[in-house]
């Protein structure tokens, strides 16, 4: 399948010329509420399928933190007619794999399987959705697991050490505040009935996208849909409420001290929320300041100064509002403050200058590039179009990303480091070797 | 010079009863040029996009010794300067583009690849070539880059993964072994790298016979004309023979090493086993998938699932040049380490014993043949299969005759190689913990302990 972006009048300017990245896509709304998106490729013979909830972190309350990426873990344990682990073994045996993730802002399963399985697929799909069957041993059990992936991912590790604390400095109102992977004592303290209400508030048919992607027939594809989610019943969702965070007045400083040889410093501050056109503004700003060898973080952390392994720089982009962040390995007995000091001085040159026209221009092709990339998979492509379509309700908003970027300029790139990157703003976090 | 087809291979294939629609394999083309240099090309006019990899035989396993690390040092070397281009320079030439130039080493292999838009491609492979044949290796660059490589070998030892992995490792090889240590070397043998080495390995490595390229994407017409031009820099050159390392068959032992801030045990399991090229190794991949290597398997359902001791563990054999090893991975909360160490020597001795049954066999065979698809579902992804392939001296036809082969396998076909390949009473442990995990372990006959 050929996949069109017409993105190829590109000269001096990144985009220069005419941008138009499309593929087709149908979109079914059915009576109960639920989005599907389809999207037809037969050049390998697998489909990829995602189902997706509205529904993530940021919908749970303080002291039951953590339930719903738990909650993620509990879905596969099972309906009556299609029992956790037969049910495993059969996606299995039927040349399936599958696995789920859990963001702030929402929950994904996704299976990729061959195309003549797509009926067994959607049925198990479909099924869990409103079937599914809750055993104490198991969410006892389970718990264990979900407490291990905690200490495998964040308490073990430096890096997941750093993205906690540096989480927990930017964010102290809003519902962003706690991490996905909630803390041990909600985890310890999360019931049966905790999940029973939280399975029956989100996980409905009008709080969910599925996106099939790949090797289908689209009016075979329609036929079944309506087969197996027509018959499910909408329920109420609750509205979200976004707390905002107030303005940060002064500079926040966390020191951790760990077991470790290697000091790591990072530098955040609040950002735009990701349908804004300040994102694609700060997103610009992030690459110039420090993705690749030539930006200005790795010229002087790494190469010039020889302080640090690593510096990168970057945006996460919520729903409701996002963090960017410098991230800085310095390498072992590197002066702390001296490398401090420079990140200070990269960061206030933005806000005084902003960027150049070559960055702007650099950091687009980056994007662009990055973008072709993430179009080869039909996972990929399905992805896109499922977080669009959850965050949004509007999957087109894909094919829309690159002129978004393309408009950007140095002064709106300026605009953005004046109001986010100033110094009252920033969140120090550093983690330091206890000797 | 011009550049002479030699040998031209085009494979179209399908991939027999994968599905009721029969699974096609991408076309390729893989031609030896004049120069002795394998060229592999697929053309996919999908999106605008070109990337271009070239696999040199120069990984870990030809460092000279005293010298481990030198082949990852002459790998990074390459964007550091070059003929017309400083450091600085070429960075900013490739971010510029918006590509991507990656440059790595393992144990047995380098990787050189960048990856652009194909209206760029005059430039990709410009930077592609400069990057491969004018290295400039200057005084102050090698500095550089050796103290970037001192402070990773160091900050190493804060990923509990890769202490357990490394420390594993020198378990199961001998001192002399190249797999013994780490690809990116030890600290003395980095500090000993000289100008000489460099040069000297980068001459010796970096010859037409000993580098395979693949070129994928949107190559336009004439590109075959291009190459010819590509190619022409590359000095003439053999590839090196390597002296087979001796391993010694040990008996089990469990080996504790100690960190006291650590949260989880890191545990490893395993022995030497095979080398990639083993005919037995699709056989052996069916068994690892039955025993840990999908998320239903015994010991995914029995750790995790019933016991609740991991999120993750997982079984599988990783060949490489030389024989590498079977390897059990997982993590657990400290004070549960012993329980799931010793449930997994147990597991793993049924698992021997007994051997697999007819739906275990019928379920990993319909994951693999299912999940095939999409190892190769990209023009890149199957592009450095065929290299990685092509390196270990396994033929194509291990592509074409991937599901072919699944289908046809017996139980007792699988069992005969667990029996062959898998061995409990060599199996060696590593156990990365808090010291406090010492009286779990107490009444197990042998083990040693260290402190990292």
């Amino acid at each position: 399948m050929k996949i069109i972006l017409l993105s190829l009048f590109i000269f001096s300017s990144a985009f220069a010329g005419e941008l138009d990245i499309k593929f087709k896509v149908e979109k079914m709304t059915l009576e109960n509420g639920m989005t599907v998106l389809l999207h037809q490729d037969n050049s390998v013979p697998l489909i990829n399928y995602q189902q997706w909830f509205r529904v993530g972190s940021k919908n749970e309350s303080p002291g039951r933190t953590g339930l719903a990426h738990f909650f993620e873990h509990l879905m596969f344990k099972g309906t009556k007619k299609y029992p956790g682990e037969s049910t495993q073994r059969l996606i299995q045996s039927s040349g399936g794999s599958n696995n789920a993730f859990t963001s702030y802002d929402y929950t994904g399963y996704y299976e990729t399987f061959p195309s003549d399985k797509l009926e067994l697929f959607m049925d198990i799909e479909s099924d869990r959705m409103v079937n599914l069957i809750f055993d104490q041993k198991e969410i006892d059990s389970e718990r264990e697991v979900v407490k291990e992936e905690k200490r495998l991912r964040y308490d073990n590790s430096v890096m997941g050490t750093m993205y906690l604390a540096t989480l927990n400095s930017v964010f102290k109102v809003s519902q962003y505040r706690w991490p996905v992977i909630g803390s041990m004592k909600d985890l310890n303290s999360a019931t049966m009935k905790d999940f029973k209400s939280f399975y029956k508030t989100f996980y409905s048919p009008n709080n969910a996208v599925v996106v099939i992607a790949g090797d289908i027939d689209i009016e075979k594809t329609k036929k079944l849909v309506k087969k197996y989610y027509a018959k499910l019943e909408r329920q109420d969702v609750p509205d979200f409420k976004f707390t905002p965070e107030p303005t940060q007045r002064s500079q926040r400083v966390v020191r951790i001290k760990k077991d470790i040889k290697a000091p790591m410093i990072a530098m955040a501050v609040k950002a735009p929320e990701r349908d804004s056109d300040e994102a694609y503004a700060m997103d610009i700003l992030a690459r110039a300041l420090g993705e690749g060898k030539s930006s200005r973080l790795y010229k002087k952390l790494v190469y010039t100064s020889g302080l640090a392994n690593s510096a990168d720089s970057f945006l996460w982009s919520l729903k409701h509002s996002g963090m960017f962040a410098l991230i800085v390995q310095l390498k072992p007995k590197a002066n702390v403050s001296r490398s401090l000091s420079y990140m200070f001085t990269e960061m206030d040159k933005l806000v005084s200058k902003g960027i150049t026209e070559k960055e702007l221009e650099k950091a687009k092709n980056i994007i662009i590039n990055d973008m072709v990339q993430s179009l080869k998979t039909i996972s990929g492509r399905a992805r896109m179009l499922a977080e669009m379509e959850v965050l949004y309700s509007d999957y087109s908003l894909v094919f829309k990303e690159l002129e978004r970027y393309e408009a950007v300029t140095v002064e709106d790139v300026k605009k953005v480091a004046k109001k986010y990157l100033t110094g009252p703003k920033r969140s120090i976090v550093q983690i330091l070797p206890k000797k | 010079m011009k550049a002479l087809l030699i040998v031209t291979t085009f494979l179209f294939m399908g991939c027999s009863s994968l599905n009721k629609k029969s699974f096609k394999l991408p076309d390729f083309k893989n031609q030896v040029q004049a120069n002795g240099s394998k060229v592999l090309t697929i053309v996919d006019n999908s999106l605008p996009s070109f990337s271009a990899y070239a696999l040199i035989g120069m990984g870990h396993i030809h460092d000279p010794k005293g010298k481990e690390g030198l082949s990852n040092f002459v790998v990074s070397m390459l964007d550091k300067g070059t003929k017309n281009y400083t450091a600085p320079q070429l960075a900013e030439k490739v971010d510029q583009l918006g590509a991507r130039l990656q440059l790595s080493a393992n144990n047995d292999y380098a990787i050189v690849s960048i990856h652009g838009l194909s209206i760029h491609q005059e430039q990709l492979l410009e930077i592609f070539q400069e990057v491969l044949t004018a290295p400039k290796f200057s005084n102050a660059e090698i500095k550089r880059l050796r103290s970037q490589i001192l402070a990773r070998i160091v900050q190493r030892n804060d990923q509990p993964p890769i202490v357990a992995g490394d420390a594993f490792d020198k378990m199961l090889y001998d001192k002399d072994h190249p797999y013994s240590e780490p690809s990116i070397g030890i600290k003395s043998s980095v500090k000993n790298i000289t100008k000489k080495d460099i040069k000297n390995h980068y001459s010796k490595h970096f010859v037409s016979k000993n580098i395979s390229f693949a070129f994928t994407g949107r190559l336009g017409e004439g590109f075959d004309a291009k190459l010819s031009s590509f190619l022409s820099p590359i000095k003439q050159g053999e590839k090196q023979s390597l002296k087979k390392p001796s391993v010694n068959k040990s008996n089990s032992k469990i080996v504790l090493l100690y960190k006291d801030d650590l949260k989880q045990a890191q545990v490893r399991l395993g022995h030497v086993a095979i080398k990639r090229s083993n005919p037995d190794y699709l056989k052996l991949k069916v068994a690892t998938t039955i025993l840990g290597g999908a998320f239903s398997s015994r010991l995914v359902d029995e750790i995790r699932e019933k016991r609740g001791l991991t999120y993750s563990i997982s079984s599988s054999f990783n060949p490489g040049y030389f024989n590498g090893p079977f390897l059990i991975s997982s993590s657990t909360r400290n004070e549960k380490a012993s329980e799931l160490v010793f449930e997994t020597q147990k597991m793993v001795k049924d698992f021997v014993e007994n051997g697999i049954t007819s739906e275990e066999l019928e379920m990993a065979v319909g994951y693999l043949k299912g999940t095939f698809p999409s190892l190769i579902e990209t023009s890149e992804g199957l592009a450095f299969n065929v290299l990685n392939l092509q390196y270990y001296g396994v033929s194509d036809q291990y592509l074409r005759d991937y599901v072919k082969n699944l289908e046809s396998f017996s139980k007792s076909d699988i069992n005969k190689a667990i029996r062959t390949y898998i061995h409990p009473d060599h199996m060696q442990t590593l156990v990365y913990a808090p010291e406090s995990v010492e009286k779990q372990f107490k009444d197990s006959k042998i083990f040693s302990k260290k402190s990292q």
